[in-house]
């Protein structure tokens, strides 16, 4: 009989736990929509925080990255945390890998973490999709701190006037150069004026020198992240137009997917074989690289780190990004490489805007925080940065020349991932001398047509 | 009294069971009617439903030639793992099922791989392994043979993978095991008597009375091989050019990074429709070879 008493009463607390725990979903999305009018209403704001604060609020921060900048992001929110008794920033830092994925099921069913970073390349799905971020524009973030021209960019979080997020970086492309490498093999990759067909000549010089090595340690996602699509703009000035109209041609494509055959055909980069083992951003596990088999890596101006870590014993220069002279656009893009967002299911925006203002702004945050997100996106940080070393030369020498070239961002349609998916094929598969140019930019260019607005 | 006392007890098991029905209701049934709506309309996360009918599905057969690509990869791993998952698990079964001195730690030994079924370690230590500068070509070096890419080359990427799924079949070969100690010996002796050879013996005595065994584990795998996701996407991410592109990562891709949650729900149930053909096969087959112990 006792026995049973006690079945009965853990199945009924089991089945209670689960219905408190709707109970309290239901209570979070009251909570939320309360919050949201809270906001609207500008002249109750100072009121609803200060009433927030005494109540104790409990926001969820997500992320990605790695140790260093999971360790600075958390200390920054155990600073905020002390200036604000009873907030609570509950920090959800994760890998990259399925980041998205995660966060585009999380914004459609409500269950977002308040305060999230994303890739500003996948934001304009999510704001295609619905209204799922908070105008920080009405916040009480101060974004004096940045340059107006630079946050008024839509792949810097400004969408329509509205700023749906903040970027946490400059990024851009970079050409890390192992200059030891390149000065065993007599080829110069800083030289003012780079031209793209330098590559090809380089290129042959190393491979003919030594059968293992290589110009470029680059995989096929790479080849179309930077070369493909930074081809497409310098050409065609860029591929979809703001009503989402194609506007580079099939000559255009067939062109450029003519000088990724010579860069496989001359041996300017690894058989297509080979970079199959390295699959997406994995191309500082590449064997040869950290070997010193390859003169360059081709990656972002965030990733420079990471790639000489893989080797640090080399010396490393940043090399020149090649723009043709007929180039109708710089094409090498400088954006940020993540954006911080309300989401609109936040239980409690002010207090979120609250935290991402001290993180943007406060100078012990920023001392913090360092260069963990890229080269920082206010001049103010930046300062606090090259003051404390925190900043590596090569990474800002890096910086000034994707900033000196710039170029458009890349429009929602060619930089979505589907739109990338069809370049990553054409690329692989004339890496594999499974189709001409011709025939890859007769595919690519019909692909390109079904993807028009 | 009797009928009261009945009543009780029914309440109580209900109640036992709301737990795991709420868990099925939620995290199957629901997910499985939705994404049958799903599956016939064009619909993007986050996005209105918007019914098209059978456009999905006739997309897929008529004008996607990733689709038949992926089919063709998915029945192929299916074909190259499930008899070489089960072959093997039954001539180790076979080998293990002898009284030898430590033959419980050797089973253990066995068992191992199979614990680390479906996990990305082990996936990203095969890709480590049969990379072009990885351990495996390292070895070949040194016995003096060329590298061969395994990963990279079209023919050799999917049977490498494969290679990781057979090695993992413990749990089959503790099934084998435990159904090959459950046969009579008095059969084996009467063999014996009648001269029969240990080949005879073992199509005649050892495969009929372990086909229950047989039948279920080839259907287990087959089930869970069609279905794979984690190897080829973690070794190959599907490549290279898709030979590896199972319809499991067709699925993923079209659902999670171009968002496309129709699209990817008939898919789904595509492959779905496949493995309940391929199960009822087996089964319509399984009266010819399958032998009970009551028939």
């Amino acid at each position: 009989m006792r026995k049973k008493v006690l079945s009965m009463l853990l199945a009924t607390s089991m089945v209670a736990g689960i219905v408190m725990g709707c109970g309290q979903t239901q209570e979070a999305v009251n909570s939320a929509d309360e919050a949201k009018t809270e906001t609207a209403d500008n002249s109750e704001d100072k009121q609803n925080v200060s009433e927030s604060e005494q109540e104790s609020v409990t926001l969820r921060f997500a992320w990605w990255g790695g140790d260093e900048r999971n360790a600075a992001t958390l200390e920054v929110i155990e600073q905020f945390e002390a200036l604000h008794p009873g907030v609570t920033i509950e920090g959800e830092p994760g890998s990259s890998d399925g980041y998205h994925d995660k966060l585009a099921t999380q914004l459609a069913s409500g269950t977002a973490a308040d305060i999230v970073q994303i890739d500003p390349e996948t934001m304009p799905t999510f704001v295609d999709s619905g209204d799922y971020f908070v105008d920080l524009n009405t916040t009480s973030i101060d974004m004096s701190n940045f340059e107006a021209n630079y946050i008024g960019l839509q792949i810097n979080g400004n969408y329509d006037g509205k700023q749906l997020g903040l970027p946490t970086g400059i990024a851009g492309p970079a050409i890390l150069v192992n200059k030891d490498v390149a000065d065993k093999y007599g080829v110069d990759l800083t030289k003012t004026d780079i031209q793209w067909e330098d590559f090809i000549e380089m290129g042959k010089t190393v491979h003919e020198q030594d059968p293992e090595a290589y110009l470029f340690c680059i995989n096929k996602e790479y080849i179309t992240n930077l070369f493909v699509l930074t081809l497409e703009k310098q050409k065609a000035g860029k591929v979809y137009d703001s009503d989402g109209k194609l506007v580079i041609t099939q000559d255009d494509l067939t062109s450029i997917f003519t000088y990724i055959k010579e860069l496989y055909d001359n041996n300017v980069v690894a058989p297509a074989s080979y970079q199959a083992s390295y699959i997406g951003d994995d191309i500082q596990g590449d064997a040869n690289w950290i070997a010193g088999k390859y003169v360059a890596a081709p990656c972002y101006i965030s990733t420079v780190d990471v790639m000489v870590a893989a080797n640090p014993s080399a010396n490393y220069v940043a090399g020149s990004l090649p723009v043709a002279a007929d180039a109708k656009d710089g094409g090498f893009a400088s954006n940020t490489p993540q954006l911080l967002a309300i989401t609109k299911s936040c239980s409690n925006p002010e207090i979120a805007a609250e935290f991402l203002d001290y993180f943007f702004n406060n100078e012990k945050a920023l001392e913090t925080l360092g260069a963990t997100r890229s080269v920082p996106p206010t001049q103010k940080a930046r300062d606090i940065c090259a003051a404390n070393g925190k900043l590596t030369q090569i990474v800002t020498d890096a910086a000034d020349i994707a900033v000196a070239i710039g170029g458009t961002p890349n429009d929602k349609i060619s930089s979505s991932e589907e739109a990338k998916t069809i370049l990553y094929d054409a690329v692989e598969a004339i890496g594999y001398g499974q189709i001409s140019p011709e025939q890859a930019a007769e595919e690519v260019y019909e692909q390109y047509k079904d993807l028009e607005k | 009294m009797r009928k009261k006392s009945f009543t009780k007890r029914s309440y109580q098991a209900y109640l036992y069971l709301l737990p795991w029905f709420i868990g099925l209701v939620v995290l199957q049934l629901v997910p499985f009617v939705s994404s049958f709506v799903y599956s016939f309309n064009d619909y993007t996360v986050g996005s209105k439903l918007d019914f098209v009918g059978l456009a999905n599905y006739v997309k897929l057969f008529t004008k996607d030639k990733d689709f038949w690509n992926s089919l063709k990869v998915t029945i192929l791993f299916a074909l190259y793992t499930v008899p070489g998952k089960v072959i093997l698990a039954l001539l180790v079964a076979m080998f293990l099922n002898r009284n030898i001195r430590g033959i419980n730690a050797v089973r253990t030994l066995y068992y191992i791989p199979s614990l680390f079924g479906g996990s990305v370690a082990i996936a990203l230590l095969w890709r480590l392994m049969f990379m072009d500068n990885g351990v495996v070509n390292a070895m070949l070096s040194k016995l003096g043979f060329g590298s061969i890419s395994f990963l990279g080359d079209t023919k050799l990427a999917l049977p490498t993978i494969c290679l990781l799924e057979i090695w993992q079949f413990g749990s089959s070969m503790v099934m084998l095991l435990a159904a090959l100690k459950n046969v009579p010996k008095e059969l084996y002796e009467a063999a014996d008597i009648d001269g029969s050879g240990k080949i005879t013996k073992f199509f005649h005595i050892t495969l009929p009375q372990i086909s229950p065994i047989l039948f279920f584990a080839i259907l287990n795998q087959n089930i869970q091989e069609l279905q794979n996701f984690t190897s080829p996407y973690t070794i190959t991410g599907g490549g290279p050019m898709k030979s590896t592109n199972v319809l499991g990562i067709l699925l993923y891709k079209e659902g999670f990074s171009y968002f496309k949650m129709g699209y990817a729900s008939a898919i789904s149930w595509i492959e779905f429709a496949i493995i309940l053909v391929f199960t009822l096969v087996l089964f319509g087959s399984s009266k010819f070879w399958v032998h009970y112990a009551d028939e």
